[in-house]
């Protein structure tokens, strides 16, 4: 038996040394010839129900391996009719309407349609409320970012970074709900001002409610920690050897592209153009606070996650600032019970965490308007998809779509 | 199952299956809109619902055995709800989270939205809310888990459709 | 108050379009069908309104089945809204045109900015109007078998035929009677 294994082996070896040695095969390197194959593309659908789409997004993605030749969204699957809506409903109601439109950042939404109603109206808060309104603004703002740096992170694969964010989140939602009895759709604005805060206890007419006590200690404290969890992430995402390998020169928008499809917020910033709708306009007093814009420079995606963490340091500054400075007063100023809006046309934007976001109110005088159009930032930031995911790698794709930072609500409307 | 359906399950094991059924839910990741997010928080450190049972997240239904629709379901995106709640295996449960879902919500009259999910799928326990409180959710779970170990095998073989909570 | 449109621009604006409206801190310029994108192109090229915000379109009626009619009568048409602004100075302007109900239609954007596909599939779908020029035309936002455009104002909303919101129902009164500014 042992004999005949050798006698195999030396034919074996024998045919080998054949097969190598003749001369009449050419020597094939793999450089010189490549095999065709003929393949088609795969079309992939990347479900309305997936884990990291965050939300209902539907991409039709023709692939070919792992490359991606086309993408084409499918919207539509959370489209809920927000302008047809708001025809029919009187002003104070479409407040409510309104929060859930970006619906991690609930406060932040109902600002720029308080902006056009009050300027149609001509009427002006008292400085008190527009301290309030700032400070529950940039605090919607940090609990939105917290959101994306958790979800993100979990894209890319760690799975302890959206614990942290979700535990630093709650202690932001916690202060947003002792003042305004909500976590994250407070409808807390009113037409002229803001409602008389939860503080406790009933409202009356010798004790208006206003900040609970111990609020600006609580916010205190919460900002200071607010500061070490930006440099905690700072460290432990972005620090991380995988994290920056998948994130670094993947997805570069350029200044051009950016602003051709009207992408905003901080995917324009981190392409490198300075432009911050909160230095554009007074209507909340940024003007009196010192803070810096984060600017990015290439307009990859660990740009974008490097600038939106930063914001996070600069609005916890802003509320730190704030809270040392507000003035005294009133709340609201007087308005009608019912409330009419004159005739006029008006188009207000702020800076939403997400980008620009801006109500087109056209009034005709009656309880409602009679057309409101809005202006959100995650609509225009997703038709870049298209152009943007060309030539892209599979797993390329969600840090990309992770990056972008869009909602459904913004999107569909 | 035609010894359950024709003998039913003495008391002992049935017991003993509805516990260990009741306290090993799997979820199935299907967040739509603003619910998604305090489901989110639910799953945070803060109130957590690993305490319950509910540990792993699997993203395929046909791993699943609860599902919780937590936001508004739309016209459009409808067939892929029932078709996502046939591909769960049995026994399933569903829990209809937020006023959306429930019936309609602040949405109620809007031209492309599903007035309730109940409409397309047999619901066991509504809990109200726009968004409902992180503690209103994990209620509605811990009421989930005491009519499972109250269930009966053989009645849910046979029964077609479940009285919601 | 908006701190952009600065006054130079705006007397750069109102030299080239006399008819620029300045209501509200929102300015408006109204022109003809022939000229939109001509006047899209020259408001990119010489007032360096290269950001492309959005796009949509209202529709003017007299007789509405959701909401309220306008105060004045008004002729029936649908009026097409652009926004552009610029990413340095922060200048945001709308520019706006008429066209008829009867076979709605325009030349589409998509070559002075390619940002406005999406829009216009958007106002295709909602209203009705016909983009020509579009590269693909087709809906967005609704199932495929769905008939009708619902954002004109002759769209009924059947939830509230059916069942009537009912009313603006009056809260109580607070404890002591304080009713500073109502809610």
């Amino acid at each position: 038996m042992w004999r005949a294994c050798q006698k195999m082996d030396q034919r074996e070896a024998v045919k080998m040394d054949d097969i190598l040695n003749a001369g009449n095969i050419p020597y094939v390197s793999e450089a010189s010839v490549s095999v065709e194959i003929e393949t088609e593309d795969m079309t992939l659908n990347i479900g309305p129900q997936h884990p990291s789409t965050h939300g209902v997004l539907r991409l039709v993605a023709k692939v070919d391996g792992e490359k991606i030749s086309s993408v084409e969204p499918v919207l539509g699957y959370m489209h809920r009719g927000y302008e047809k809506l708001a025809e029919v409903r009187t002003y104070p109601q479409i407040t409510t309407l309104v929060n859930r439109i970006d619906w991690v950042s609930g406060f932040a939404n109902e600002i720029p349609f308080i902006a056009a109603t009050e300027k149609l109206m001509e009427i002006e808060a008292p400085e008190r409320a527009k301290h309030i309104r700032l400070i529950l603004t940039e605090m919607a703002r940090i609990a939105s970012h917290f959101v994306f740096n958790g979800a993100y992170a979990l894209e890319i694969g760690a799975l302890t970074p959206i614990f942290l964010a979700m535990e630093d989140r709650e202690r932001i939602l916690d202060l947003i709900e002792s003042v305004t009895g909500g976590r994250f759709h407070p409808n807390f604005n009113r037409i002229g001002g803001i409602k008389p805060a939860a503080g406790a206890g009933p409202t009356t007419k010798k004790n208006i409610q206003d900040l609970p006590a111990g609020f600006y200690q609580e916010t205190r404290d919460a900002m200071e920690k607010v500061l070490d969890a930006v440099e905690r992430m700072e460290d432990l995402v972005g620090g991380n050897e995988v994290f920056k390998v998948r994130t670094k020169g993947v997805g570069i928008i350029s200044k051009e592209l950016a602003e051709e499809y009207g992408v905003s917020g901080p995917i324009l910033r981190a392409s490198g153009v300075k432009f911050d709708l909160r230095t554009q306009t007074d209507f909340l007093p940024y003007d009196q606070f010192e803070y810096e814009i984060p600017v990015g420079e290439n307009g990859d995606c660990y740009d974008r996650w490097y600038v939106r963490l930063m914001e996070m340091k600069e609005s916890a500054k802003i509320i730190l600032q704030a809270i040392d400075s507000m003035p005294s007063g009133p709340l609201q100023t007087k308005v009608p019970k019912v409330i009419k809006v004159p005739k006029g046309q008006s188009y207000v934007r702020t800076e939403n965490p997400k980008g620009e976001m801006g109500f087109y109110v056209i009034s005709e005088g009656g309880l409602g308007p009679y057309r409101l159009k809005i202006r959100t930032p995650s609509f225009s930031n997703i038709s870049i998809l298209p152009v943007l995911l060309e030539d892209q790698l599979l797993p390329d794709l969600i840090a990309i779509m992770g990056s972008l930072d869009f909602v459904l609500g913004d999107v569909d409307r | 199952m035609g010894v359950v359906d024709k003998f039913g399950l003495p008391k002992p094991i049935s017991s003993v299956l509805n516990w260990a059924r009741s306290y090993s839910l799997w979820y199935f990741q299907f967040g739509l809109a603003c619910c998604a997010i305090e489901v989110m928080a639910v799953s945070g450190p803060r109130h957590d619902f690993m305490r319950l049972g509910i540990i792993p997240l699997p993203a395929s239904p046909r791993q699943a055995d609860l599902m919780v629709v937590a936001g508004t379901v739309t016209d459009k995106m409808a067939p892929a709800v029932k078709r996502l709640y046939d591909q769960m295996p049995e026994p399933k449960y569903v829990i209809s989270m937020g006023s959306c879902s429930n019936s309609g919500g602040p949405y109620w009259d809007s031209y492309s939205v599903t007035k309730g999910v109940d409409q397309l799928i047999p619901v066991d326990v509504y809990v109200p809310g726009c968004p409902p409180r992180p503690e209103a959710l994990q209620e509605g779970i811990i009421l989930l888990q005491e009519k499972i170990r109250g269930e009966d095998m053989k009645e849910k073989w046979k029964a077609d459709q479940n009285e919601p909570v | 108050m908006n701190l952009s449109n600065n006054a130079e621009f705006i007397e750069s604006l109102s030299s080239k379009f006399p008819n620029l409206e300045n209501n509200f801190d929102t300015l408006k310029i109204k022109v003809k069908t022939s000229d939109w994108t001509s006047t899209a192109s020259m408001l990119k090229d010489e007032f360096n309104l290269t950001y492309f915000s959005w796009l949509s379109a209202i529709d003017w009626e007299n007789e509405v089945s959701v909401g309220d009619p306008p105060k004045e009568p008004v002729s029936p048409c649908f009026e097409i809204i652009f926004c552009l602004s610029d990413s340095i100075d922060g200048n945001v302007v709308l520019v706006s045109t008429e066209i008829e109900k009867e076979n709605a239609s325009i030349p589409s954007l998509v070559e002075v900015f390619a940002g406005s596909n999406w829009h216009e599939r958007e106002a295709y779908e909602m209203f009705g109007i016909e983009f020509s020029n579009h590269p693909n035309l087709e809906k967005m936002y609704l199932p495929d078998d769905y008939e009708g455009n619902p954002m004109l104002k002759s769209f009924e909303l059947i939830s509230r035929e059916v069942k009537p919101w009912p009313g603006e129902v009056d809260v109580e009164g607070m404890p002591e009677d304080g009713s500073e500014g109502g809610s």
